[in-house]
């Protein structure tokens, strides 16, 4: 069981892996960035934050449990716009233990 | 392995759920092999399959999960192996993976994560085997796309090419403790990974039309291989890559 974790941590921490990974300042990772258009991820890219993510927390991330969430029969561009920073940290929150009390 | 040696009776077999993994599991059980561990990303439900299939032919399985892109989960694998068996004769490392796309315009992410399972992690299972292996075989599976070109093959290519210069090197290193260290090179084969390819289909007809064998190789073809370099007859061979590709590499 992960330790409790504060929401804004969490924030901090998803978006320094999806920074690394895909070599973008962190200032352009908005909550709406999308991934896959403004971002220009990859496949591989999102399996290596996954992995960043999953090794940072010891979790496991069900990969098409993720992208299922978004939304059944979605179009590309629904599951583009969907697809954003702010989704995956919204996602790895519920995943992990998280303190929401403020500070 | 002293050529006295025994037949092998545990083994790891990274990526050994599904693919040329499998099958090295199962030519394993086949000839003998009482103790498999496992190792597999995250298939659940193909490692169990497979556990099904290794046990219907006599050995006791272990599917171990484990994330070799991670050497903590590498650590982990070792540990649950040590408690599995204190002896491993085998070490065969199947697992791979990576960026199916030009190096031109790789992205350095993805130099790294190829590079992580299919090169270090060869090197950090090697290592970890040899307190649990005071003698024995260790195999990886190496293919064409480490010493030729291959379209959008680069990144794994290159990482294929880190893993043959560590199975010479380790094989110098490891020869006088009785482990031998060697590799099988395939060319096309028949798995999962083959529609990652762009353009597949277009890929395998090419290489059907440029192998003499006329057939892209099947899993049990490099499992054959992964047999014979684990067993007593394969005793004096060390640092080895045996191509096993039908003929491809030939014109």
């Amino acid at each position: 069981m992960n330790p409790t974790v504060a929401a804004d941590v969490v924030r901090e921490i998803v978006t320094r892996h999806i920074s690394e990974a895909l070599m973008t300042p962190i200032q352009n990772l908005s909550p709406s960035a999308r991934l896959l258009s403004d971002l220009k991820a990859e496949s591989i890219d999102i399996v290596d934050i996954r992995f960043r993510i999953e090794d940072e927390w010891k979790i496991k991330i069900d990969q098409r449990e993720m992208v299922d969430s978004l939304g059944k029969d979605l179009t590309a561009e629904e599951f583009d716009a969907r697809f954003t920073v702010g989704f995956i940290i919204e996602y790895v929150t519920r995943h992990v233990a998280v303190d929401r009390s403020p500070a | 392995m002293s050529e006295t040696h025994p037949p092998p009776r545990s083994a790891l077999v990274t990526g050994g759920s599904r693919g040329i993994g499998r099958a090295v599991c199962r030519k394993l059980a086949q000839a003998g092999v009482g103790v498999i561990v496992i190792n597999y990303l995250e298939n659940h439900d193909a490692a169990a399959a497979t556990r099904q299939e290794i046990e219907s032919l006599g050995a006791v399985a272990h599917p171990v999960p484990a994330n070799l892109a991670h050497p903590s989960e590498i650590d982990r694998l070792f540990a649950r192996v040590a408690e599995i068996t204190p002896r491993l004769d085998v070490f065969v490392h199947a697992a791979a993976f990576g960026a199916f796309k030009p190096l031109s315009n790789l992205k350095a992410n993805q130099w790294d994560l190829s590079m992580a399972v299919n090169a270090r992690s060869f090197l950090l299972c090697v290592q970890r085997c040899l307190p649990l292996m005071p003698q024995g075989a260790v195999v990886a599976l190496s293919s064409l796309g480490g010493r030729r070109a291959v379209p959008n093959y680069g990144a794994i290519g290159a990482s294929k090419a880190a893993l043959e210069a560590m199975i010479r090197q380790l094989a110098m290193e490891l020869a006088p403790r009785g482990i031998r260290v060697n590799g099988v090179a395939g060319g096309l084969v028949e798995t999962d990974s083959i529609a990652k390819f762009p353009d597949a289909s277009r890929l395998v007809r090419s290489v059907v039309a440029a192998t003499p064998a006329g057939r892209i190789g099947a899993p049990d073809d490099i499992a054959d291989v992964v047999a014979f370099l684990i067993s007593p007859e394969a005793r004096w061979i060390h640092g080895q890559v045996l191509v096993a590709d039908g003929g491809s590499s030939l014109m």
